[in-house]
């Protein structure tokens, strides 16, 4: 433990801590440019430097190891001079154009030049100029204001593992370049905007929108895709004007996927913003009374035996609730929240939830992929992933068809047979999870969502992953209420039908009404045969089908719960206000109890959220994990040979949010003109 | 005693009272007849918004927003995208003349001189809808009044 | 994008390049690979080899390109058969590269970053050769043509033009970097 002195304040850092790290242990801010506490040490920028006694110059404090004695300075006039004039030159090169800049407002080199800069410039001769660069529909490069920290270089080599970006040329004459013109293929790019310390990178879709001090910002969760990450909303008026991440060590660290950050202009496009209700063949404008007394009419007049209802990818808790005590007072069991028709649900709550938790994959130090590809089913989880890596003494095994997931990957087979030599220990991998301290086996919903989805589930719980205080059992799930409804028991009560089952109701014609909430994934043109009442936020596969059409809200208009993967509940907060008459989902299904004459004796969200506290204790505790006892799994018969699928061969068009936004369709028409090139090899 | 008493026989305040009045009837008159004639203006003078161009006709607006921000009585609004050409410009810029405290801080504000509170002050309108400025009035004034925005501008440069 | 490929010849050198460096740092052999592939391609390097350097040693391409754009020896683009480079850094120019550069502009009918019309020769200035104690100094090809003024360079590059290769090194008659004015040390021997 190194002891420094730091302004004359004696303070013991770890070893291996930089002397940085050590100024801001003491309380003492260091301006930095090119550092990242996520990223590797580059020590370009040189807007560190701090005065160290006996140094005959001040040192760059990022890269510098606090080392036994060393008394530093960090407010001297050396150091004030140092950093005045590490300014002056990087402003000897970037444009004073802030007034134009996207990132005027929250930019660092603005507020580090209003803080430690000069006040003018003796450069009198002409500035550099930089030919922009094009990488893509998602950034939007000013190449000029660059000062070259090489912050995106790193987050592209080390968390995204896709090395596109590169420092060219040299001296004066470096840029910061794709060299070969070509859209950036990570699906994690997103982030390196938010990395740019001035305005060289920035958001496309947000430019010159708006600026960042008009913006209203609403502290949120993310909802396309099963991790939670933490997000900020920002909006101007009603209208939400851009996605950015928030700091959750726990879940996303600092980083969002594209899909996260970019498809929010899906939620300005194929609105569902007035009730409606199908007469002569066509859904037609209704008021809400009217659109609610026909679905009340509906559900009353036809036989709880042939009633069903299906959950959708992106339900919150609440409505979640509502709908099954819906369905419970109707009397009907067919009720399920798993559209891609998981065999998940049925045993202990420990058999579905990603129990080592995401930041618990740092621990590992084996890891079983079972028909999961993380990359594209949750990009920030992959990157963590490869953070394990990273760090080394990390072995990865696949069960399923290879894709490319940034990080070496033993391919051990493709399908359920493979996973059966696993547990039965005829191959060499098995022997690692044997003797791993830290085992992980990630059952990715694919591996589930099919008929010997059970059996699947039962010999992956059968893998030797327990440990003293260690569950390396865990399950990646794709859809963000799917957690939730599981908690909830959103599943077919006795002699109830699955979704499978409720097709197939529908199609012999012993299911006359399905309520769909928000439900987009399924076969919508296999629900012909019967009403189908749609209450949801987009007119997506789901509406399509409807006779009904009540409209909800989306994630960034509600406050609402949601649980990820791990069985974190947390809370989505309302940023803008859902369009039209379109109303918040809870109030929607209250307003249906009202309309049947049921009785219903909640009046609030509180009412509602205290219901589920009642109901499951542990999803009140909000961002905490709550952990699951491990039980063994009863053996659920034989598994099939057909190899492992892939939830997403698409991962910017999951949902219906994301397939309505117009960003999100030009990213997946590039990646499937990439790999349309790479199978026929005439790149490069 | 005796003073006084002289003063007020003498009506010596009554005499003096109505030579100021006599001086004043010789004096030149400060009142002018409005609309035919116009005192002077300073060319600080805050009047009636515009928005410049430049010499070859381009709108001189960068929608940096910075107006917006500043305005004390929040009477602007702008919304900005990217025109055809890439370049940063205002696809809106509406000013609420009647909100309006004519504190010249968006002029101050702007990087480009772009938004200036010209000389005119009679815009006086019969109707409030009327004083809602939209992006093309203030252009119109702009090109209206260009010329003497212009001097104004380089009268009082020297003091900025 | 025509495709490049090590020739016959160069698939040997290729393996014994590579065999200097340990498996897992096979990206060490990239500045002799490219050196190799430039000379293979008439002295420059298309995206091509570029790629090809990079996928034969399991190089991401971008760094490939990072390296190729950092050295001022790697050409990306094509240039004539002859690379005639003047030194212009300071010590060169102290001590007459202008001169020089004048001569082989004069000689050769181009200006600096151009390449004659038969395209042969090429001529660019160039930063620090290292060789300040002879300068200033001129290199071409694979030698360096030292201690230069204007008439000594036309006349090597006279030469040059005329397929002769005019004898390497200092152009004043001493020798390597000793004084000017003959050796001031170690006069004596033998005592």
């Amino acid at each position: 433990m190194p002891k420094l002195t730091i302004d004359g304040q004696t303070i013991e850092v770890p070893p291996g801590s930089t002397v940085l790290q050590a100024c801001e242990a003491a309380g003492r801010e260091i301006p930095v440019f090119c550092y990242h506490p996520r990223l590797n040490i580059a020590g370009n920028c040189r807007m560190c430097l701090v005065e160290l006694e006996k140094s005959p110059k001040p040192i760059a404090s990022c890269a510098m190891p606090a080392a036994d004695g060393m008394v530093i300075h960090t407010d001297t006039p050396v150091v004030h001079k140092a950093r005045r004039g590490v300014l002056e030159l990087l402003l000897i090169n970037h444009p004073l154009d802030c007034p134009i800049c996207d990132q005027g407002g929250e930019c660092d080199l603005q507020d580090l030049t209003l803080f430690y800069g000069p006040d003018h410039s003796r450069f009198a001769e002409n500035k550099r100029p930089v030919a922009d660069k094009d990488l893509g529909p998602l950034i939007s490069t000013h190449m000029t204001r660059c000062i070259h920290c090489t912050r995106c270089i790193r987050f592209l080599n080390e968390v995204a593992g896709v090395e596109e970006l590169g420092a060219c040329a040299r001296g004066e004459h470096m840029e910061i370049t794709t060299w070969i013109e070509a859209a950036l293929t990570s699906e994690l790019q997103g982030n390196i905007i938010d990395l740019c310390p001035v305005g060289a990178l920035n958001s496309k879709p947000y430019e010159y929108r708006a600026r960042t001090w008009e913006l209203k910002k609403t502290e949120s969760v993310d909802v396309l895709d099963a991790l939670g990450c933490n997000i900020r909303v920002d909006s101007r008026g009603n209208e939400v004007m851009r996605v950015l991440p928030r700091l959750n060590e726990a879940i996303n660290e600092e980083w969002i996927s594209d899909k996260t950050r970019f498809a929010y202009d899906g939620l300005r496009r194929r609105r569902l913003d007035v009730p409606m209700v199908k007469r002569d063949g066509k859904l037609r404008e209704a008021s809400w009374s009217e659109a609610l007394r026909a679905a009340a009419e509906r559900l009353a007049g036809t036989g709880p035996e042939r009633v069903a209802a299906v959950v959708g990818d992106l339900a919150d808790l609440e409505s979640m609730l509502l709908l099954k005590e819906l369905m419970a007072a109707l009397g009907s069991p067919h009720l399920d929240c798993r559209q891609d028709g998981a065999k998940l649900g049925i045993g202990p709550r420990a058999s579905w939830l990603f129990n080592p938790t995401i930041a618990g994959i740092e621990q590992a130090d084996v890891c079983l992929l079972v028909g999961c590809d993380p990359r594209s089913e949750a990009p920030v989880l992959n990157a963590r992933l490869r953070k394990r890596w990273r760090q080394g003494g990390f072995r990865v095994g696949r069960i399923g068809p290879p894709r490319d997931l940034t990080y070496p990957v033993e391919e051990l087979g493709a399908g359920p047979q493979t996973l059966q030599e696993v547990v039965g220990g005829g191959i060499a991998f098995a022997q690692a999870l044997r003797d791993a301290r830290a085992p992980l086996v990630v059952v990715g919903s694919g591996a589930v969502a099919r008929p010997d989805g059970a059996a699947v589930l039962a010999l992956a719980a059968s893998l030797p992953v327990q440990r003293e205080a260690w569950n390396g059992f865990a399950v990646l799930h794709r859809a963000a209420s799917r957690v939730g409804g599981l908690e909830l028991g959103i599943l077919p009560g006795p002699g109830g039908r699955d979704v499978a089952g409720i097709l197939h109701g529908v199609e012999a014609g012993e299911i006359e009404v399905v309520y769909l909430l928000g439900a987009d994934e399924i076969e919508a043109s296999r629900l012909r045969g019967a009403f189908v009442i749609y209450q949801g936020h987009h007119g997506d596969r789901g509406a399509a089908a409807a006779d009904i059409v009540l409209p909800g809200a989306a994630y960034t208009e509600k406050h609402a719960t949601y649980v990820n993967t791990e069985g974190r509940p947390q809370r989505g907060k309302l940023a803008v206000f859902p369009p039209g008459e379109a109303k918040e989902d809870w109030r929607i299904l209250r307003a249906l109890h009202d309309a049947l004459g049921l009785r219903s004796d909640v009046a609030t969200l509180g009412d509602v959220r205290a219901r589920i506290a009642t109901l499951a204790p542990h999803l009140a505790r909000i961002d905490e994990v709550t952990p699951a006892n491990w039980e063994p799994l009863a053996d659920a018969g034989a598994v099939d040979r057909a190899p492992f699928g892939y939830p997403f061969d698409d991962f910017y068009r999951t949902d219906s949010i994301s397939r309505a936004s117009a960003v999100m369709a030009e990213c997946s028409r590039l990646a499937r003109e990439r790999r349309a090139s790479e199978a026929t090899g005439t790149h490069g | 005693m005796l003073d006084r008493a002289a003063r007020s026989f003498l009506l010596s305040e009554l005499v003096s009272g109505m030579a100021l009045t006599l001086r004043y009837f010789f004096t030149p008159k400060a009142t002018i007849s409005y609309p035919n004639e116009k005192s002077p203006i300073s060319p600080r003078f805050k009047g009636e918004h515009a928005l410049r161009r430049y010499p070859n006709g381009e709108e001189r607006c960068i929608a940096c927003k910075l107006c917006e921000a500043v305005c004390p009585a929040q009477a602007i609004t702008i919304e900005a995208e990217p025109r055809e050409d890439g370049s940063r410009r205002t696809t809106r810029y509406d000013i609420d003349m009647t909100k309006c405290i004519y504190c010249g801080l968006c002029e101050e504000a702007c990087p480009v001189d772009a938004i200036v509170e010209g000389p005119n002050l009679e815009f006086a309108t019969e109707t409030r809808e009327e004083l809602m400025y939209d992006k093309e009035r203030l252009l119109s004034n702009g090109d209206r009044w260009e010329a003497e925005i212009a001097k104004r501008l380089e009268m009082d440069a020297p003091y900025r | 994008m025509p495709a490049f490929a090590f020739s016959e010849a160069n698939q040997a050198e290729v393996a014994r390049i590579r065999a200097r460096y340990p498996a897992d740092r096979q990206a060490s052999a990239v500045l002799p690979l490219l050196h190799l592939a430039q000379a293979q391609h008439g002295g420059w390097l298309p995206r091509a080899a570029l790629d090809h350097v990079a996928d034969l040693l399991g190089m991401p391409r971008i760094r490939v390109y990072e390296v190729a754009s950092f050295y001022d020896m790697f050409n990306t683009e094509p240039t004539g058969r002859v690379q005639v480079r003047v030194c212009t850094t300071t010590p060169c120019w102290l001590c007459g590269s202008d001169e020089v550069v004048a001569a082989a502009r004069e000689t050769l009918g181009i200006e600096v970053g151009e390449t004659t019309l038969d395209g042969r020769f090429f001529l660019r200035e160039f930063e620090c050769l290292g060789a300040c104690a002879n300068a200033p100094v001129m290199w071409i090809d694979d030698d360096f043509y030292e201690d230069l003024d204007g008439p000594k360079a036309r006349a090597i590059l006279e030469a040059v033009k005329r397929g002769e290769q005019p004898v390497p090194g200092p152009q004043s008659g001493r020798r390597g970097s000793e004084p000017l004015g003959g050796p001031t040390t170690l006069l004596r021997t033998g005592e």
